[in-house]
């Protein structure tokens, strides 16, 4: 397929962050991927290497794939050679996020963000037994 | 099967996003292959804030019956 022309005026995007891009023009393949311990906990204390990512399976199970479909044979006319925009206005683009101005043949982004919330006193209380 | 597309002309004004995040494209241009996947663990009494709709909920049963066939495919 031919790809066709953009034409944009103005641009502004605040962040772009956790494996995260923003690209200006073609690209053939594009595969980011992001994997995100999160944790927040109760107390000043943060040991460092106290969370890995073999410990938890989101990490390493497999995403399901759709079944394959019948190829279909397919024709694009593009009567008018430029994609045409004016704006375009963005707080954030975070987590292996993509935002491109141009065209893009394949993309395969992942992302596995595992969150935690750590409270001591109601930890405590949980075991005892009334 | 013959698929055939005429663009005959796309012109846009302005696009105010507030967040693109997990694994999610903004994409200005022609294209032939996405494969977007995520997966979000989070305790289930924490606050949820931000663009992560929980699926399967909505107000039709319809949705929620699609849910189930779609497991029972796999």
């Amino acid at each position: 397929m031919n790809k066709r022309l953009v034409t944009l005026d103005n641009i502004k995007v605040s962040d772009v962050v956790y494996g995260s891009s923003f690209v200006i023009g073609d690209s053939w393949r594009a595969t980011p991927f992001a994997r995100v311990l999160a944790v927040q906990k109760e107390g000043a204390w943060f040991e460092e290497g106290r969370y890995k990512y073999e410990d938890y399976p989101i990490f390493t199970r497999q995403f399901k794939r759709l079944p394959s479909t019948d190829t279909v044979e397919d024709i694009h006319y593009h009567h008018n050679p430029t994609i045409n925009v004016e704006s375009v206005r963005i707080n954030g683009v975070s987590t292996s996020s993509m935002i491109q101005v141009g065209s893009l043949g394949i993309l395969e982004a992942e992302s596995r963000v595992k969150h935690f919330r750590i409270i001591q006193d109601e930890q405590e209380e949980d075991f005892s037994i009334d | 099967m013959a698929f055939i597309v005429h663009n005959w002309g796309l012109n846009v004004g302005n696009v105010e996003i507030a967040g693109i995040t997990s694994s999610s494209v903004f994409l200005i241009g022609d294209n032939e292959q996405i494969r977007l996947n995520s997966y979000f663990d989070t305790p289930a009494e924490s606050l949820i804030i931000g663009p992560f709709v929980p699926l399967g909920s909505s107000v039709s049963g319809d949705t929620a019956a699609s849910v189930v066939e779609t497991d029972e495919d796999e």
